[in-house]
C-alpha cells in the first residue's frame, strides 16, 4: 500500500514534467494528492505478521512499537499493582500521515484528560479548570523513531511464543520476555495477531506478577479524527493554561559525572538528561533537580539529582514500590540527594546511584 | 495589565518566603484582595495538581461563592483530619495549633501590613487568628517548609486519594550488596504509621506518601518511561498511586 502512494507520486510528477505553465495548478494538485496517498498508506490497516522466521526480541519489540504508533485505535486500558489496587483509562490514538495524537482519559481516581503530540504532553484538569503543557522532546517526524536509542535487548532478553489467548475480543499471541540476570523484571505480552499491538503485558519478578496493563476493550477505529483530536487539545478556553518548559542537559554540564550506563549494568543506555525552568509554585527554596534517563530497550529508569543545599528530604533515605516500579532514594557526597526510579528491581536501581559522584 | 503581572509575581515570591520590607507588604496587600486571593489559590491548585495531591473539592477560581465553598471544604477537611490524627495510635508529633485553630477564622479580613519578621514570629508561635493563614489555604505551611513533618503526617491520614507507596527505610551505606536491615527507629511522626520492616531484602511493608517523591514519579512516568514498547502503560501507571492498596 506504501508501494501504491509511491506510484501515484511518480506519475504525478511525470506528469509535471511535461512543463505548460497553466497545468502548475493541477500538477500542484496531483503531486499533493500523491504525497498525501503516499503519507497516510503509513497509517492504515493491521498489518500481517510478516512471513519468515520467527522474530527475534528487537523485532518483537519494533512490531509492538509500530502498531501502537500507525493504527487508529481506541479501548478502556485497565491497570492492576500486584497489591490490588486498579485503574482505568479510555485511550483513543489517531494517526495521519505525519502526525499522531493520543489521548488518555483517566476513567479512576482525579479527572485529567491528557494529549500528547509530537514530543508535547498537555493534561487537562476539568475539575481544577486548568490545563498543564510539558514539552519534552522536539517534535519528530512520522514514524517517530523508537525512543530507545543504542540499546540491543536481544542480548539481554529472551522471547519465546508461549501460546494464544483471546483478549480484549481479539486473538493474541502471548510472549514471554525472559531476562538474562537478575537485574531487570521479566515480561509477558498478550500481542494482537493480526496488527502487532500489545493487548496486555505482565511485568513479572520471577513467577510473582508486579503489575498488569491491559485493554478491556479496543477497536481499531477513532471516535475522533485528527483534526477534531487537535481542536480538542487546543481548546483551552476556559482554562489557566501553565507551561514548564524543560530542557535538555547533561550530568556534567549539572556539576556530576555519571559512570558510563553499560559499565553499571550492561544493557542500559542514557537516553538523555533534562531538568525542568522552575516553575514559581513548584519551587521550594533550593529545589533544583535534574533527570536522567537510561533505557535497556524494555525496562527505563530515571536518576534525579538534587544538588547539595536542597531541602531535606522527608523520610530519609529509603526504598519503595508502586506497582511494578522501584524508587531508591539515597543521600550522597554531603547533601545532595539522589532518588532513582524505575521498572528494574532495587539493586540495579542502587548500582546506578553508586556510579555517580560529584565533578571534583 | 503589566501591574496585574508584577503582582502575581510577586504573590508567588511571597508564597516562596522571598518578600522583605516595603515589598512583602505590598503583597500582603496585594493577597488581601478578591484577585489575589484568586492567584494565590490558583497557584497553590497548580503546585497540588502537579504533585498529584487529591484535591479535596472540585471550585472554580474567582467567584466570591466558590471562595465561600473552598473555604468551608477545607476547614470541613482539616476537621476530619484532625479526628483522623486523633484516632492514629502511636506518638504524634503535634500538628502546629494554628493549622487546626485557624480553619475556624474568616476567609478574609482587613489587615495592615505587617513587616516580615513580625509576620514569622507569628507564624513560628503558631497565632490564633490565623487570618492569613486560612485564607491562604493550610498549603502555606507546606509552601513555607516549616511543617514538613505535620504536612506528611496529615497526608498520610488522608482517607482516599492516598499514593499507595510502600516503602522502608534504606541503610546509609555505600555497599551496593548489603541487603537493608530492619529500619532503625525513624524520628519523623509518620513512622508510628511504619510496621516492622524485618526481612533481609528491601520488601516493601508500609504505605507512606511524600510529596517530592510524587512529583518525581511522575516525571519518570511521564517521560522517563519510554519503554520501546510505547505502551499507554506509562501515563497511566500515574493513575495507580491514586488507589488505596489492600
Amino acid at each position: 500500500m506504501f508501494g501504491a502512494g509511491l506510484n501515484r507520486l511518480g506519475r504525478a510528477r511525470a506528469r509535471c514534467g511535461r512543463g505548460a505553465r497553466r497545468w502548475l495548478a493541477a500538477c500542484a494538485g496531483a503531486l499533493l494528492a500523491g504525497a498525501v496517498m503516499a503519507a497516510s498508506a503509513a497509517c492504515d490497516a493491521p498489518r500481517p505478521m510478516p512471513a519468515g522466521e520467527p522474530l527475534d526480541v528487537a523485532g518483537w519489540i519494533a512490531r509492538m512499537h509500530q502498531a501502537a504508533s500507525r493504527h487508529d485505535y481506541s479501548g478502556t486500558f485497565v491497570v492492576l499493582s500486584g497489591h490490588g489496587a486498579m485503574t482505568s483509562a479510555r485511550i483513543w490514538h489517531v494517526c495521519d500521515g505525519e502526525h499522531q495524537i493520543e489521548r488518555v482519559e483517566q476513567l479512576s481516581g482525579k479527572h485529567r484528560v491528557l494529549f500528547r503530540r509530537g514530543g508535547e504532553v498537555r493534561t487537562f484538569f476539568p475539575n481544577e479548570r486548568l490545563v498543564i503543557s510539558e514539552m519534552r522532546d522536539a517534535p519528530g517526524p512520522f514514524p517517530r523513531v523508537p525512543q530507545t536509542g543504542g540499546v540491543q535487548p536481544s542480548r539481554h532478553y529472551a522471547v519465546e511464543v508461549a501460546g494464544q489467548d483471546r483478549v480484549a475480543g481479539l486473538d493474541a499471541d502471548v510472549l514471554a520476555f525472559v531476562p538474562q540476570d537478575a537485574l531487570r523484571f521479566g515480561y509477558r505480552i498478550w500481542v494482537d495477531r493480526a496488527s502487532g499491538l500489545p493487548l496486555k503485558m505482565q511485568t513479572l519478578d520471577g513467577g510473582q506478577v508486579l503489575e498488569q496493563a491491559a485493554f478491556s476493550d479496543l477497536a481499531f477505529e477513532a471516535p475522533a479524527g485528527l483534526q477534531q483530536m487537535a481542536r480538542l487539545m487546543d481548546d483551552v478556553e476556559g482554562y489557566r493554561l501553565v507551561t514548564i518548559p524543560t530542557q535538555p542537559t547533561t550530568a556534567l554540564a549539572e556539576g556530576w559525572l555519571m559512570d558510563e550506563a553499560s559499565q553499571v549494568v550492561n544493557g542500559f543506555v542514557l537516553q538523555g538528561c533534562y531538568k525542568k525552568n522552575s516553575y514559581k509554585p513548584l519551587k521550594n527554596k533550593g529545589y533544583k533537580v535534574f533527570q536522567c534517563i537510561f533505557s535497556d530497550g524494555m525496562a527505563t529508569l530515571s536518576l534525579f539529582v538534587e544538588p547539595a543545599g536542597a531541602q531535606p528530604r522527608h523520610g530519609g533515605a529509603r526504598t519503595a514500590s508502586v506497582g511494578s516500579t522501584r524508587i531508591v532514594v539515597r543521600q550522597i557526597q554531603g547533601d545532595a540527594w539522589v532518588t532513582a526510579v524505575g521498572e528494574v528491581p532495587a539493586p540495579t536501581l542502587r548500582r546506578f546511584i553508586e556510579g555517580l559522584r560529584r565533578k571534583p | 495589565m503589566n501591574d496585574d503581572v508584577m503582582m502575581r509575581e510577586r504573590l508567588s515570591a511571597l508564597a516562596d518566603g522571598e518578600l522583605q520590607g516595603d515589598e512583602f507588604a505590598g503583597a500582603m496587600v496585594y493577597a488581601s484582595t478578591q484577585q489575589g486571593q484568586a492567584d494565590w489559590h490558583v497557584y497553590h491548585l497548580i503546585g497540588d495538581v502537579m504533585r498529584g495531591t487529591e484535591v479535596a473539592h472540585a471550585t472554580h477560581v474567582g467567584t466570591r461563592a466558590a471562595h465561600a465553598a473552598d473555604h468551608a471544604a477545607t476547614v470541613d477537611m482539616l476537621g476530619r483530619l484532625r479526628d483522623q490524627l486523633a484516632l492514629e495510635p502511636g506518638p504524634h508529633q503535634a500538628v502546629p495549633a494554628p493549622l487546626v485553630a485557624g480553619a475556624t477564622g474568616t476567609p478574609r479580613e482587613d489587615r495592615a501590613a505587617a513587616n516580615a519578621s513580625v509576620f514569622r514570629w507569628k507564624l513560628a508561635a503558631g497565632f490564633a487568628s490565623l487570618a492569613a493563614v486560612a485564607a491562604f489555604g493550610w498549603n502555606v505551611f507546606a509552601d513555607l517548609g516549616a511543617a514538613d513533618q505535620a504536612g506528611a503526617q496529615l497526608a498520610a491520614a488522608q482517607p482516599a486519594g492516598t499514593v499507595p507507596i510502600a516503602t522502608s527505610t534504606e541503610a546509609p551505606t555505600a555497599t551496593s550488596t548489603a541487603p537493608s536491615t530492619a529500619p532503625s527507629t525513624p524520628p519523623a511522626p509518620a513512622a508510628a504509621l511504619l510496621a516492622a520492616a524485618g526481612g533481609a531484602n528491601d520488601e516493601p511493608q508500609v504505605m507512606l506518601r511524600d510529596q517530592r517523591l510524587d512529583e518525581l514519579l511522575a516525571a519518570h512516568k511521564q517521560f522517563g518511561s519510554t519503554s520501546a514498547l510505547q505502551m499507554p502503560a506509562g501515563f497511566l501507571r500515574n493513575a495507580t498511586f491514586e488507589a488505596p492498596a489492600r
